[in-house]
C-alpha cells in the first residue's frame, strides 16, 4: 500500500483513462477525490474505490473553470486536509483532418486538453508543495508519431501540455514538486468509438502494439501512475513514462 | 539566383524582426511580398523595403487570431497578384512568465496568436495552394531546451505548432503542399529590448550558440526560408529546420 493516506485528486475521473487511474490509486491506498462533470458516472466510481475499502468522494467539477477547481480542491481539503497527487486526465480531443476543422474546434479542444491541465496545476500548486507531491499529466503517443493524420490538435494539445509538464518539473523541482506526463494506450469508451468509426485504423492500431494486446485503464495504466505518485519516484520528473505496450518505440 | 521568382508570398508579423528578414530575403529572390502586421506602420515600411528590392509589395493591417482578418488578407493577396505559393507563419505574441505567473488573459494571448494565428493563416491559403506551394511556420529553440523555465506558455505554444505543423504536412503531402517549421535564433528589435532588460539571461543565451553570435534575421535566418519555399527543397516536408547557430543542438 505504497499510497496509504495520500490524498490524490483525478479529473474527468468517470470513465476510461481516469476512472482506471482513480481506481488503481485507491487499491494502493489513496483517498481519492474523483472529479467530472456528470455526477452519476463519479458517484458510480467513487462507488467501486469504496466497495474496494478506499475512502473516495464524488466531486462534480469542470476541470477548465478556475472557480470550480477552486470549489473542488475546497472541498478535498475540507475532507482529507490536504492534497498529494493531482492527475489531470479529463479532456475532449476534437478530431478530424485539418480541412475540415474549425477555429471553434481549435479553442475548444485547446481549453479542454492544455487551459484546463494548466489551471488545475496553478490552483493546486500551494497544495502540492505543502505536501511535497506530484502532478501527473496525461499524453498522446498521437503526438510522438510520425503520422498524426487527423490528429490536428490532439497532437499539438498533448505535444504543448507534455512542454508544460516540463516547464513545471524545471520550475518547481527545487520546491520538492515533481511533475511528470504518462502517454497511455488503453481500452476506453472514446478509444472504442473511435475504432467503432475507424474500423481499419484501429485493427492497424492495435497489431502495432508489441505487447499484442488494448491495456487496461486500472491494471495497465494505473500501475505506472501509482508508481509516479509514489516515493519510489521520488527521483524522477518532467518525464514522460510511456504506458502503451511498447507502442511509442521511443528510446 | 532567383529561386521565388515569380511566386507569391504572406508573411505574417513581417512588420520588424525575423518576418521582416524573411520578407526581404524572399524578395530578394524575386517573390513578390504581402507583408501582415498589426500595426499599419510597420507594416507599409516593410513593404517599400521590399519594393526596394524590384519586386511587388502590398502592406495590410491583420490580427492574425481573427479568422476573418487571415481570411480577408489572403483575399487582398489574391485580389492584387491572383495567386497565393507560400506563406510564412510568423506572427506570435511573446509573453514570457514562469508557470504560477501565466494569466487566464496569457493563455489566451499566446494560443490565439500562436497556434490560432497558423491555424487561421493555413485554412484562409488552403483553396488557394496548389502544388509546389509552401508553409513555413516558425517556432523557437526554447520548445526544444531541456530547461524551458520561465517559458511555459511560450514553449508550449511553440510545440503545438510544431506539432500541427507535421500533421498537416502528412494530410497536404498528397496535394503537393508542403508544410515545415522554422527555428530561429536572431537580434530584432524585441529581442534588443528584452536583451537589454534582462542582460544575465541575454548573455547566457548567446553563451548557448555554438556558431557564437546571434543570427541576422535577413541574412542567416532569410536564406534558409527561401530555401525551404523553393523548389530546391521539394522534397522536405514535416521537418523542423533549424537556423540557430546550434543552440537547438538537435540532431
Amino acid at each position: 500500500m505504497e499510497l496509504r493516506n495520500r490524498v490524490a485528486l483525478v479529473t474527468g475521473a468517470g470513465q476510461g483513462v481516469g476512472r482506471g487511474i482513480a481506481l488503481a490509486l485507491g487499491a494502493a491506498g489513496a483517498r481519492v477525490a474523483v472529479v467530472g462533470r456528470t455526477h452519476s458516472k463519479l458517484d458510480a466510481v467513487a462507488g467501486e474505490l469504496r466497495a474496494g475499502g478506499a475512502e473516495a468522494i464524488a466531486v462534480v467539477a469542470d476541470a477548465t473553470n478556475r472557480m470550480q477547481i477552486r470549489a473542488a480542491l475546497s472541498t478535498v481539503t475540507s475532507t482529507w486536509g490536504g492534497l498529494d497527487v493531482l492527475v489531470n486526465s479529463a479532456y475532449e480531443p476534437v478530431v478530424g483532418v485539418f480541412d475540415d476543422l474549425t477555429a471553434d474546434d481549435a479553442r475548444a479542444d485547446w481549453t479542454s486538453g492544455f487551459a484546463g491541465p494548466l489551471r488545475c496545476m496553478q490552483e493546486a500548486f500551494e497544495l502540492l508543495r505543502a505536501s511535497k507531491g506530484c502532478v501527473v499529466n496525461i499524453g498522446a503517443a498521437t503526438g510522438l508519431k510520425p503520422d498524426t493524420t487527423t490528429f490536428s490538435f490532439y497532437a499539438s494539445t498533448k505535444e504543448a501540455l507534455r512542454s508544460l509538464t516540463r516547464t513545471a518539473a524545471m520550475e518547481w523541482g527545487p520546491l520538492g514538486v515533481r511533475v511528470n506526463m504518462v502517454i497511455p494506450l488503453a481500452k476506453t469508451p472514446a478509444f472504442d468509438l473511435w475504432g467503432a468509426q475507424n474500423p481499419k485504423e484501429y485493427r492497424i492500431n492495435l497489431e502495432s502494439i508489441p505487447l499484442k494486446y488494448l491495456g487496461d485503464p486500472q491494471h495497465d495504466v494505473g500501475p505506472g501512475v501509482v508508481f509516479l505518485a509514489s516515493d519510489d519516484a521520488h527521483y524522477l520528473t518532467g518525464t514522460t513514462l510511456m504506458l502503451d505496450g511498447g507502442r511509442g518505440y521511443l528510446r | 539566383m532567383n529561386a521565388l521568382e515569380g511566386k507569391v508570398a504572406i508573411v505574417t508579423g513581417a512588420g520588424q524582426g525575423v518576418g521582416r528578414g524573411i520578407a526581404l530575403a524572399m524578395a530578394g529572390a524575386g517573390a513578390s511580398i504581402v507583408v501582415v502586421d498589426q500595426y499599419v506602420d510597420r507594416a507599409v515600411a516593410t513593404a517599400a523595403a521590399v519594393g526596394a528590392r524590384g519586386v511587388s509589395s502590398l502592406a495590410t493591417v491583420a490580427d492574425v487570431a481573427l479568422p476573418d482578418e487571415a481570411r480577408r488578407a489572403v483575399d487582398e493577396c489574391i485580389a492584387t497578384f491572383g495567386r497565393l505559393d507560400i506563406v510564412v507563419n510568423n506572427a506570435h505574441e511573446v509573453i514570457p512568465g514562469a508557470v504560477l505567473d501565466v494569466t487566464d488573459d496569457d493563455i489566451e494571448t499566446l494560443w490565439s496568436t500562436g497556434l490560432l494565428g497558423v491555424f487561421n493563416f493555413m485554412k484562409a491559403a488552403r483553396p488557394h495552394l496548389t502544388r509546389g506551394a509552401s508553409v513555413i511556420n516558425i517556432v523557437s529553440s526554447v520548445m526544444l531546451k531541456t530547461d524551458t523555465s520561465g517559458f511555459a506558455l511560450y514553449a508550449a505554444t511553440k510545440n503545438a505548432i510544431r506539432s500541427l505543423t507535421r500533421t498537416v504536412a502528412v494530410e497536404w503531402g498528397g496535394d503537393g503542399i508542403r508544410v515545415n517549421a522554422l527555428s530561429p535564433q536572431t537580434t530584432s528589435p524585441a529581442w534588443e529590448q528584452w536583451a537589454a532588460a534582462n542582460r544575465r539571461a541575454a548573455n547566457t543565451i548567446r553563451a548557448e550558440i555554438p556558431l557564437g553570435y546571434l543570427g541576422d534575421a535577413e541574412r542567416d535566418v532569410g536564406p534558409v526560408a527561401v530555401f525551404l519555399a523553393s523548389d530546391a527543397a521539394r522534397y522536405i516536408t514535416g521537418s523542423v529546420v533549424l537556423a540557430d547557430g546550434g543552440r537547438g543542438h538537435l540532431r
